[in-house]
C-alpha cells in the first residue's frame, strides 16, 4: 500500500516541482517585471527602483525615502535648484504605501555596496514609540506585493517571519516561492492586450522620471468635509498601546541604520508634516524612542521633531495627510535648509 | 471549511493518514467522526438536525423491514414526512410565505422567518429518502449498524453537494471494502486537483462575468453582452458543480469508495434531452427513479408520461431554489424535452451523423444557455430584460476577455478530446511523467487564473 501512496505522492510532488520551475522561469528571472503595470504596487516599486538605479549623480547623492507623504511633499527639482545644500544632489524614491520594511529591501538592491549615497533621508511619523494607529504595521501584507520582484528565496524566512499572524506568514511564504500568485491580476490584465501593455509600459518608463521631476503638487486645499472628519478623528481615543510600532522599528528601521554603520553614508531621520490640522491634545509620550536611540549613533542625525509643525495647516494640504502645491513649495526648501545645517555641520 | 481551502486539505490529509493506519471498524468511526466535525465546522447547531434525520430514517427502515405489511406504509410515510417536512421548512418556508403574502396583497415579508439553510440538506435528505424507499420496495436490505448508516448520510466528501449516492452503491463499497489500487489513487488525486482547477480558475472567472451582467442587465444593452453573460453563467455552474463533484468523487476514491459520475461533458450534447442525461446525473437518476417512473413516465408517449415529465422537471427546478424563476426554468426545460420527444429529436451518435450532430451542438447550447437566464436572473422581471437584450436590439460587445475566451476554448477542446480519446484515463494509466505534467499545468492554471477572493461553491446553497 505504501508503494502505491508513494507513487501518488511522487506524482503530486513532481507536479508541484514542475509548477514551481515554470513559475521561477517566468517570474523569478525578472523578465516579467519589465512588462509590469507601473500603476500596480509591484510595478510602482520596480519603476522607482529602475529609474533610481539608472540615475547619474553629479554630486553627493541624497536619497529621500518615504511614502505618499514624501512623494507629494518633496520636490527634487526645487531641492537641487536651490543650491542651498551645495555639493549634494537630491533624489526622491518615495513610493506611496510603503514603509520601512519595503525601504530595507529597496536599499539592499539599490545600493548593494553601501557606497552609492552620501545621505539617506528617512521620514518617520513620530519620534516616540507610541502606537499611533490600530493597525499593526507588521501585518501589512501589501509589502509582499510591493516587494514581489525583490524578494529572493533566501529572504523567505526573514520576510515571512516578520508578519505576526500565521495566515500572513504563510501568504508571504507562498508569495515568495510562487510569485505568480502575486502577479496573478497583472498577468490577467496583461493577457488581455499584451502589445498595448508593452507599448504603454515603455512610454510610461520614458516619461515617469521627467513627469515626477516636473510635478508641482496638487493645487486645491483641504475640503471642509475632510477638515471635519479629521477633527472628529482626533476626538477618538488613542489606540491601545501594544508596542507594535516599537517592535516594527526595531525590526526594520534599525537594520537600515545598521546597514550603513561604518560606511560614509549618513542617515537623516525626519518627521515631515503629517496632518493638515495639528493635533492640540497630543497623547503623552511613552518615553521610549527607537528613533532617538538610533540618532545617538555615529553617522545618524535627527531633525527637530517639530521642525515642520508650522506647515500642518489646512491651506498646505489637499487631503488630511498630503501636502498640496503650496505645502510642497514650503516644505522642500525648509527641509533642504535644515539638511544643510544638520549634515553640513557635521 | 470549504473544499478549496488549505484547511480542508490539511483536514483531508490527516483523515487519510489516520484512515489507513486504523483497523476496519475504527476506520468507519473515524470517517463518521471526521464527517460530523466537517459538518460542525459549518454550523454546530444543525448537527442535531442531521442526527435526528439519521435516527428517523434508520429506525423507519428497520420498522419497514420487520413490521407487518399494514405498518410498513405508515413508517415510510413518517420517514418521508420528516425529510420533506424539514426540507420544506428550511428551504421553502419563506418562498411559500412570500407567495401567500403576495396573494393576500400584503408585504412580501409579512410571514417571513429568519431561517438559515442547513448545509447539504437538499442532498442528504434525498439520499436518505432513496434508502427508505428502496427498503420499502425490497430493493435494499436495511442497515443494522447505526454507525454504517450514519456514515452513509454524513460521509464528508459528498455531504454538502452530492453526488447523490444510492445506498446500494455506498454499502457495496463499505461492506466489500478493498484498498484502492495505485491507478485509483492516481485517479483520485488527479480528480481532486482537476476539480479544484475547475472551481477556482474557471468557475470563479466565469462568475465575475455573469455576476457583473446580471447585477444590472440594463447597463449592458445588446445581444452579445446578454449571450456572453448567459454562456458565462452556464460555464460557471458547470465548472463549479462538476469541479465539486470531481473533488468529491476523487476524495471518496482515496478512501476506497467508488462514486458514480455526475457530469459527462454536457456541453457536447446535441439536444436538451441529452443535456438532462449528462448534467447532474445522480439527481436526474434520483428524479427518474423516485418521481418520474412512479408518476407514470415508463409509458413513453402517453399523456401521463408527458405530464410526469413536466412535473418532474418542475420539481427539479424547485429543488434548485425556492423561487418562481427556478420553477419556470424547470418548466421550460420540461416543455423543450417534451417537444423533442414529440418531434422525435434524440441524441445522435457522432459516428453515424457527424455533421448533423456537430451542427446541433451549438444550437442545443444556445437553447440551454437561454433557459439558464431564468435560473440566474434574480426574478422574472430581470429575466425579461435579459431576453429582450438577447433577441433584439443592438449587437453590443461581448463581456469576455481574450484570455478568458482562450481558457474557455481550451476547456472545450479538452472536453472534445476526452469524448473522443478518453485522455483522462490514459493519463491515469500512462507513464508517471504524464500525470506530473498534467498536475503542473493544473497548478499553474490555479496560480495564475484563480480569482483573488474565491467564492463558495454555488451548489452549497441548494
Amino acid at each position: 500500500m505504501w508503494r502505491q501512496w508513494r507513487d501518488v505522492l511522487g506524482i503530486l510532488i513532481g507536479g508541484a516541482v514542475v509548477c514551481m520551475l515554470l513559475d521561477a522561469l517566468a517570474f523569478h528571472t525578472r523578465y516579467y517585471t519589465r512588462v509590469l503595470d507601473p500603476h500596480t504596487s509591484t510595478g510602482s516599486l520596480e519603476l522607482t527602483l529602475s529609474i533610481e538605479a539608472h540615475r547619474q549623480y553629479w554630486a553627493k547623492g541624497v536619497l529621500v525615502l518615504g511614502d505618499s507623504i514624501m512623494q507629494q511633499g518633496f520636490s527634487t527639482r526645487v531641492a537641487n535648484y536651490m543650491q542651498v545644500a551645495r555639493g549634494y544632489q537630491f533624489s526622491n524614491a518615495a513610493i506611496p504605501g510603503t514603509r520601512e520594511r519595503c525601504w530595507y529591501y529597496l536599499l539592499r538592491d539599490l545600493d548593494p555596496d553601501r557606497t552609492r549615497y552620501s545621505v539617506v533621508v528617512i521620514p518617520t511619523e513620530s519620534y516616540d514609540d507610541r502606537d499611533l494607529h490600530d493597525e499593526d504595521p507588521a501585518e501589512q501584507i501589501y509589502d509582499l506585493h510591493y516587494l514581489a520582484a525583490r524578494l529572493r528565496l533566501s529572504d523567505a524566512l526573514e520576510f515571512a517571519s516578520s508578519f505576526r499572524s500565521m495566515n500572513r506568514r504563510l501568504e508571504a511564504l507562498r508569495g515568495i516561492v510562487l510569485k505568480g500568485t502575486i502577479y496573478r491580476q497583472d498577468v490577467q490584465v496583461f493577457l488581455d492586450h499584451p502589445r498595448q501593455r508593452i507599448a504603454d509600459v515603455r512610454s510610461y518608463r520614458k516619461m515617469a522620471d521627467w513627469d515626477s521631476h516636473n510635478y508641482d503638487g496638487l493645487g486645491h486645499s483641504l475640503s471642509i468635509e475632510d477638515k471635519q472628519a479629521m477633527e472628529a478623528a482626533f476626538l477618538e481615543p488613542v489606540p491601545p498601546q501594544r508596542g507594535y510600532l516599537a517592535e516594527y522599528r526595531r525590526r526594520w528601521l534599525r537594520p537600515i541604520v545598521e546597514r550603513y554603520r561604518g560606511t560614509a553614508t549618513r542617515i537623516l531621520l525626519i518627521r515631515p508634516p503629517m496632518n493638515a490640522i495639528a493635533r492640540r491634545d497630543v497623547p503623552p509620550p511613552t518615553g521610549h524612542s527607537i528613533v532617538r536611540e538610533l540618532a545617538s549613533r555615529p553617522g545618524v542625525a535627527l531633525l527637530d521633531e517639530h521642525a515642520f509643525d508650522e506647515l500642518e495647516r489646512p491651506e498646505y494640504f489637499y487631503d488630511p495627510h498630503h501636502l498640496n502645491a503650496a505645502g510642497r513649495a514650503q516644505f522642500t526648501p525648509m527641509l533642504v535648509r535644515l539638511f544643510a545645517q544638520t549634515i553640513g555641520a557635521r | 471549511m470549504l473544499f478549496h481551502t488549505w484547511r480542508f486539505f490539511l483536514f483531508l490529509t490527516i483523515v487519510a493518514i489516520l484512515y489507513y493506519n486504523l483497523p476496519t471498524r475504527a476506520r468507519r468511526l473515524l470517517l463518521l467522526g471526521a464527517s460530523y466535525y466537517f459538518y460542525i465546522c459549518w454550523n454546530p447547531k444543525f448537527i442535531v438536525l442531521i442526527l435526528a434525520l439519521t435516527a428517523i430514517d434508520y429506525g423507519a427502515a428497520l420498522v419497514i423491514d420487520r413490521a407487518e405489511a399494514r405498518c410498513r406504509k405508515p413508517a415510510l410515510i413518517a420517514s418521508l414526512a420528516a425529510n420533506l417536512g424539514l426540507l420544506g421548512f428550511f428551504k421553502y418556508y419563506n418562498f411559500f410565505a412570500a407567495s401567500l403574502a403576495q396573494l393576500l396583497g400584503r408585504p412580501q415579508d409579512s410571514f417571513f422567518l429568519q431561517i438559515v439553510l442547513p448545509l447539504g440538506i437538499s442532498f442528504h435528505t434525498f439520499q436518505s429518502m432513496s434508502y427508505v424507499i428502496d427498503v420499502y420496495r425490497g430493493q435494499q436490505k436495511p442497515i443494522r449498524d447505526p454507525i454504517d448508516y450514519a456514515l452513509f448520510i454524513a460521509f464528508f466528501p459528498q455531504l454538502v453537494a452530492g453526488p447523490i449516492v444510492r445506498a446500494r452503491e455506498f454499502f457495496r463499497d463499505l461492506y466489500n471494502w478493498r484498498r484502492p489500487t495505485g491507478q485509483e489513487l492516481r485517479r483520485g488525486v488527479l480528480l481532486i486537483i482537476l476539480g479544484l482547477t475547475k472551481k477556482v480558475a474557471l468557475a470563479d472567472q466565469a462568475a465575475l462575468i455573469s455576476d457583473r451582467y446580471f447585477l444590472n442587465p440594463a447597463a449592458h444593452p445588446g445581444m452579445l453582452p446578454a449571450w456572453s453573460a448567459a454562456a458565462s453563467f452556464i460555464a460557471q455552474i458547470y465548472f463549479d458543480f462538476s469541479g465539486y463533484s470531481d473533488m468529491a468523487i476523487g476524495m471518496a476514491l482515496l478512501f476506497g469508495f467508488r462514486f458514480p459520475e455526475n457530469f459527462r461533458r454536457p456541453f457536447l450534447s446535441d439536444c436538451i434531452t441529452e443535456y438532462w442525461q449528462r448534467w447532474h446525473m445522480t439527481l436526474s437518476r434520483w428524479l427518474r427513479d423516485y418521481v418520474y417512473f412512479p408518476l407514470g413516465g415508463r409509458s413513453r408517449h402517453s399523456a401521463r408520461a408527458y405530464s410526469s415529465l413536466l412535473i418532474t422537471l418542475l420539481l427539479a427546478g424547485l429543488w434548485h431554489g425556492a423561487a418562481w424563476h427556478f420553477v419556470f426554468w424547470g418548466g421550460v426545460l420540461g416543455l423543450i424535452i417534451s417537444l423533442e420527444r414529440l418531434t422525435g429529436i434524440r441524441p445522435l451518435s457522432f459516428r453515424a451523423h457527424p455533421i448533423l450532430r456537430t451542427l446541433r451542438v451549438p444550437v442545443a447550447f444556445a437553447v440551454f444557455a437561454a433557459a439558464a437566464v431564468l435560473f440566474r436572473a434574480p426574478d422574472l422581471g430581470v429575466a425579461g430584460t435579459v431576453y429582450a437584450n438577447m433577441f433584439g436590439g443592438a449587437t453590443g460587445e461581448p463581456l469576455f476577455n481574450i484570455w478568458q475566451t482562450g481558457l474557455a476554448c481550451a476547456a472545450l477542446l479538452l472536453a472534445i478530446l476526452e469524448e473522443w480519446l478518453g485522455w483522462f484515463e490514459r493519463l491515469v494509466e500512462g507513464p508517471r511523467w504524464a500525470p506530473v505534467c498534467a498536475l503542473a499545468l493544473m497548478f499553474i492554471t490555479v496560480e495564475l487564473f484563480s480569482v483573488s477572493d474565491s467564492m463558495p461553491f454555488v451548489y452549497f446553497q441548494f
